[in-house]
């Protein structure tokens, strides 16, 4: 029995302090002796063969080191092959998948297939110098015809993205669950859209950065990245730059948010040039690299035909995505098939058919973003009920009503394989429960009859609702360990790379509740290939499931060889044991207990030689049978103000469905985040490229974040219908909210503006975008 | 949302070298640009200047810091005008507790400008050298028939607000001339009621404005005059709506009399619409924003004067 | 060529030669050692190198250090005499969960402190307002607004 004190409950957080006083690294504070400076020449054209690299003026500069180009790295750095993930026979048969190889070379050779590839990286001893060099290398170009949009890009006479494929869609999918075709000749109403979300980049406050140091003397590489996947960057270090695993180690500093993210180029040639020049190096991305070229996201345009009967019961729903993938996709079928498995949603649609094509053009990569292609799935469905609604003539509540799988048939299969090979099932949930809080704590009624009122005086208020899925934390296995220091406390290393979700707080909760001490005798440690012998890192909203499952399962074993160990100690059998508040006390003994201390130093004692570790430690790891499905209902009100098409939010709910919250005000802070996230991008956020292939955003001025004046203050409220698929019960919160922002804000200023027929199936939606939809409408005489 | 034309990659974070130099009189400062044509800049707050700096899109190899220039740090008024000191922040003007009615429009246009950190720095003179058409302070020493003492090589002189913005970040300031100080005249005490208004739209809190509009109406017993109509953000510089003006100008202050304000701003910017350019934001601006601010300003700065005259 | 300034940072004097064309956010970091000050694009528009210059907020990325002679600077660091310890708002900051990865945290306390300082109002608008120049990532705002209300109220109880 353990002593149960911090979990669920909302403990401060043990990274406050530090953060809080500026007492802490990331990468930019990282300084290392001797250090110089890299920035990267990239290219400007979209799609080009590149001439000539003139570097005669950059290496007579003031404070020149080197400078390289891909011409340079010859054999010695290979270029980025490694996919994310590996894709079982049974799920390429099923969802007939075609993945083309993926290879991106480290620096261009012989050419440029997007704006922002880097051609070149500039050493010199100061950052200052560094752009100043990169202003004299020259470079020439001969421009070839960009592809810029994913649909010319599949026509015959479009150029080609990557010359070793024979057309530019990288990879796609296909499933078919039931019988759409049949079942669509039965429906009474068949409506077909498309819908489109913009894209948008990750664009956390922090750049990215890497600093590399080499060690000569021995043989180690140490390199410090913003990396939010550390034990996969070090596999690829060692592919690419021909090194052992024992000859690198992966630390990562402090990170200020990342929402997303792979392996960069940038991540390989800075250890190498540390290795090749003896020197630390230390490169740090600006704002416009990071607009432009790192993390980019969304971009997928989604058609939908969906079956209803008269009532407005859906009967099957038929699915075609388009990815605008970029110049490069490592990340393959994930965004297309997230669509694919999220577009659902909490609703029961027995038919179902999904194509989806990875398309390539001359853009920067596509990645998975904070929601990773469910924002976009949840915009086109909820959209897609809203739009029947209307023609039904149902409330868009009592659409959703009549198609939220009921909690008698969850466990629900979707009929297909998830990703990871495994049945996609949702495991746990109470849809219809969730959405009826919704509208109890929205005050849904309510609104509808202030809107109708307000219409009379001449304002537009729009209501909107959204139901999401999230399918969380997905595998492979993270392993922990922990250890109890002579002192009696206790250090946790962990595979979780935390950049702002509180793992550490969380983490020190499980271990401390399982272990019945004190929260402040946890220290975790995250962060450091050399903690573990294996790991992911933290994505997909995992870490709560897939590290927390591994903390607890460590800290039971500890717990497990704590009490052995005491009780050889105390000459007591072990059932005779207590051990609570740090204390192994033989039962009905007041004088024999020891302290962990005490355990502690005795176990040092005892163990000169025999075991592999000096100080008592246990290990764990926790595979994940497959994903758990969190979902969340939220509800925005707001209103298109008349004078200027402006859109004012006036209140937003949520109730979200997490399993068990670990900590409840981190869980919050997720929804709000995560919500804000997702305003931001529908109204906001978007990277711009003309036909012509070039960013015209490439900067916080022309690339709007929303801030704290835009963003409203949300009322989150949960459920808890725990999943037994771990042993913490808990489900991934992280991305959901992102997910429905959007899509419920979509569906409110449709909604605001229905008497004009005025529909938003594409973000971001501004006012000017707005006006043009009403401009043809009567609109200006209504007001 | 504002791009930046013709923005690629360039993106570079440290200054290239320059000196700095901090005169103490502005005729030193005029002889300083004198001798340094194309290669100085002045520097007073930085929020204009040191950005485009950091992304090299301006290199100088001299900054002239006027900062330790005397006397330019006040804001006076009395019964004839406003003045402005040179060095005078567009926070001082937010928090100036003794802004005249008639110049309202400038209380109004300071608490939209960027955010609290950037007016702590920002200089007033500095953001009207600057002349960016989707800026408050050129759109304002129009509307309000401001003033501006300049000082050069050959001395003083006084431009003025309507000769002051040529075009895209051009000014009629010789490049010898320093910006000494800045006047908005008050109307005579007379018994004529003047009020102003100012309102723009911007995405976000606090960018620059896709587009504005300021207002100032005097009125007469219950005649409209002496009406200035000032649009900013769709041409390269802030202009004067003179065909409204003129219909204001044959207006009452009745609700009714002022109407068709906003059929008559669409008109007159639709007819003019060569004159912009077609990107979808400006149709936006041209037929919808821009009538219904000048709509909402007309009527807001009716409501004050009929309250001032306890009509 | 470089000039010696004498200035005030976070309660102690330091004379120090410049560059002119060295930010305050580059002296702090990289002459100082302060690193708390963080720049998240070196053009004036994230907010998070935000410290205060003779108790304003400035960006200090888009000041010279070079014109800060004479000047008192507080930075993140400085906000608390013991560094070990949270001020009120600080300690504000962390119950109501206004920083989660931490990276913008700095300028943000810089600005609510100079909000403070000046009598901002409780209302959410308000504090909304003055906070709008500092993005955030992570947290939508909601923890920062929060924890100001929290501190305005707690000075009027007190």
């Amino acid at each position: 029995m353990s002593h149960i004190n911090y979990v669920g409950k909302s403990v401060r957080r043990v990274e406050d302090l530090r953060l809080l006083t500026g007492q802490t690294t990331f990468i930019g504070d990282i300084c290392r002796p001797n250090m110089a400076f890299a920035v990267f020449v990239r290219s400007t054209e979209p799609n080009a063969l590149i001439k000539s690299i003139n570097v005669a003026s950059a290496e007579k500069a003031q404070g020149f080191i080197e400078i390289l180009t891909g011409d340079d790295l010859d054999e010695d750095v290979l270029g980025l092959t490694k996919k994310f993930y590996q894709l079982t026979p049974e799920f390429v048969n099923e969802a007939n998948v075609f993945e083309s190889n993926y290879f991106e070379p480290i620096l261009a050779v012989g050419k440029v297939v997007h704006v922002g590839q880097p051609i070149a990286v500039v050493v010199a001893e100061t950052r200052q110098c560094a752009e100043n060099i990169r202003d004299l290398v020259e470079v020439e170009y001969i421009g070839q015809t960009p592809v810029v949009d994913p649909e010319q890009a599949q026509t015959e006479d479009s150029s080609l993205v990557n010359s070793k494929l024979q057309n530019n869609v990288d990879a796609g999918f296909q499933i078919h669950v039931g019988d759409v075709d049949a079942s669509e000749k039965n429906a009474d109403l068949v409506v077909e859209r498309e819908f489109y979300f913009g894209r948008s980049t990750g664009s956390p406050i922090e750049n990215r950065g890497v600093v590399s140091e080499w060690n000569s003397i021995n043989s180690l590489m140490t390199v410090w990245s913003t990396t939010q996947i550390p034990y996969i960057l070090r596999s690829n270090l060692q592919m690419c730059l021909k090194m052992d695993a024992t000859q690198l180690e992966v630390l990562v500093p402090d990170m200020g948010g990342s929402f997303g993210g792979g392996i960069y180029p940038e991540e390989i040639i800075i250890p190498y040039l540390a290795k090749k020049l003896n020197r630390p190096i230390q490169w740090l991305e600006d704002r416009g690299e990071s607009i432009t070229n790192s993390r980019h996201s969304r971009d997928q345009r989604i058609k939908v035909r969906g079956g209803f009967d008269s009532s407005g019961k859906i009967l099957s729903l038929d699915v075609r995505i388009v990815q605008d993938a970029g110049a490069f996709n490592p990340f393959g079928i994930t965004l297309i098939h997230n669509v694919a498995t999220h577009i659902r949603s909490q609703y029961l649609v027995p038919n179902f058919r999904a194509v989806g094509l990875a398309v390539l053009t001359n853009k920067t990569r596509n990645t998975p973003v904070r929601g990773a292609g469910r924002p976009e799935a949840t915009l086109a469905i909820d959209r897609l009920f809203d739009i029947a609604a209307k023609q039904i003539g149902i409330d868009p509540a009592e659409i959703r009503e009549r198609n939220l799988i009921p909690s008698s048939e969850i466990p629900y299969s979707l009929g297909m394989l998830y990703r990871d090979g495994v049945p996609a099932i949702y495991d746990s949930g109470g849809f219809q429960e969730q959405f009826t809080k919704l509208l109890k704590e929205s005050k849904y009624l309510e609104w509808r009859d202030i809107q109708k009122q307000e219409r009379e005086n001449g304002r537009f208020i729009g209501i909107g609702l959204s139901c999401h899925v999230e399918a969380t934390g997905i595998g492979p296995t993270e392993t922990s360990r922990i250890v109890l220091e002579e002192n009696g406390t206790f250090t946790f290393f962990t595979g979780a790379q935390p950049h702002g979700q509180s793992h550490h707080t969380v983490i020190s909760q499980i271990v401390a509740d399982q272990l019945g001490v004190k929260i402040e005798n946890i220290l975790v440690k995250s962060g450091n290939t050399n903690y573990l012998p294996i790991g992911s890192g933290t994505f997909g909203s995992r870490s709560a499931i897939v590290a927390g499952s591994s903390a607890k399962l460590s800290a039971e074993l500890m717990r497990a060889k704590i009490i052995d160990l005491a009780s050889e100690l105390l000459e007591a059998n072990p059932l005779d044991i207590t051990f609570m508040d740090g204390i192994a006390s033989v039962n009905g003994s007041s004088s024999r207990f020891l302290s962990l201390e005490q355990i502690s130093q005795r176990y040092i004692q005892s163990n000169q030689t025999q075991s592999d570790s000096r100080l008592l430690a246990a290990n764990a790891e926790f595979t994940p049978p497959t994903v758990v499905y969190g979902s969340g209902s939220h509800f925005v009100v707001l209103e298109v103000l008349a004078s200027t098409l402006a859109i004012k939010i006036l209140d937003y709910v949520s109730v979200d469905d997490c399993g068990a919250m670990l900590n409840p005000i981190v869980v919050d802070g997720q929804v709000y985040g995560g919500v804000v996230h997702g305003v931001s991008n529908s109204l906001f956020e978007e990277v711009m490229y003309d036909e012509g292939g070039y960013c015209s955003n490439p900067n916080l001025v022309g690339y709007l974040l929303a801030s704290s004046a835009e963003s409203p203050r949300i009322r989150a409220f949960h459920l808890d219908h725990p999943t037994a698929s771990n042993p913490l019960g808990v489900k991934g919160v992280g991305e959901g909210a992102t997910s429905s922002a959007p899509a419920a804000i979509a569906n409110a200023v449709s909604d605001a503006l229905t008497s004009f027929a005025v529909e938003v199936n594409s973000l971001p939606i501004t006012p000017w975008a707005l006006f043009e939809k009403i401009s043809k409408t009567n609109f200006a005489e209504a007001l | 949302m504002i791009t930046d034309p013709g923005g690629v990659t360039e993106t570079i974070m440290k200054f290239a070298e320059f000196e700095l130099i901090k005169p103490k009189s502005p005729s030193e400062v005029s002889r300083l640009l004198n001798d340094n044509i194309d290669s100085a800049k002045i520097l007073a707050g930085g929020q204009s200047l040191l950005p485009l700096m950091a992304l090299r899109l301006v290199r100088p190899a001299l900054l002239i810091d006027i900062t330790g220039l005397d006397a330019m740090s006040e804001i006076a008024v009395n019964s004839k005008n406003l003045e402005i000191g040179a060095l005078v922040t567009h926070r001082q003007v937010e928090l100036f507790g003794d802004m005249p009615e008639e110049l309202n429009a400038i209380s109004m246009g300071m608490r939209v400008l960027g955010h609290i950190a950037i007016r702590n720095r920002g200089t007033v003179a500095g953001s009207l050298a600057h002349c960016d058409p989707h800026a408050e302070w050129p759109a304002l020493i129009l509307g309000l028939d401001g003033y501006i003492n300049v000082e050069g090589v050959n001395g003083p002189r006084r431009i003025q607000g309507s000769d002051f913005s040529l075009g895209w970040y051009t000014s009629s300031l010789l490049p010898d001339e320093i910006i000494t100080s800045i006047g908005f005249p008050l109307k005579a005490d007379d018994g004529t009621h003047t009020t102003s208004y100012m309102s723009e739209y911007s995405l976000r809190h606090g960018d620059f404005a896709l587009a504005g509009v300021v207002v100032r109406l005097s009125a007469v017993g219950d005649r409209i005059s002496d009406a200035r109509c000032v649009v900013f953000g769709i041409a390269a510089t802030a202009e004067r709506l003179t065909f409204l003006e003129d219909y204001l100008n044959q207006s009452n202050l009745s609700e009714d009399s002022t109407r068709d304000v906003g059929n008559i701003v669409k008109q007159i910017l639709i007819e003019n619409n060569t004159h912009y350019s077609e990107s979808m934001s400006d149709s936006y601006c041209i037929q919808y924003l821009i009538p219904n601010l000048f709509t909402d300003g007309i009527r807001a700065a009716v409501a004050n004067l009929k309250i001032s005259k306890n009509l | 060529m470089k000039t010696l300034i004498n200035i005030h940072v976070n309660g102690i004097e330091f004379s120090l030669s410049v560059d002119p064309f060295i930010t305050v956010g580059d002296l702090l970091r990289e002459n100082l050692l302060l690193s708390g000050t963080r720049l998240g694009c070196e053009y004036g528009s994230c907010g998070s190198c935000t410290v205060l210059i003779n108790k304003i907020s400035v960006r200090s990325c888009l000041e010279l250090a070079i014109r800060l002679d004479g000047s008192s600077v507080v930075t993140v660091e400085g906000l608390n005499e013991n560094h070990l310890e949270l001020n009120e708002l600080q300690e504000a900051f962390s119950k109501h969960h206004a920083l989660q990865c931490g990276y913008c945290t700095s300028g943000m306390l810089i600005t609510c402190t100079e909000y403070l300082e000046q009598g901002g109002t409780i209302d959410e608008e308000s504090i909304r307002d003055a906070l709008s120049g500092n993005l955030c990532r992570c947290t939508g705002y909601q923890g920062a607004v929060d924890a100001v209300q929290a501190v305005i109220r707690n000075r009027v109880r007190a």
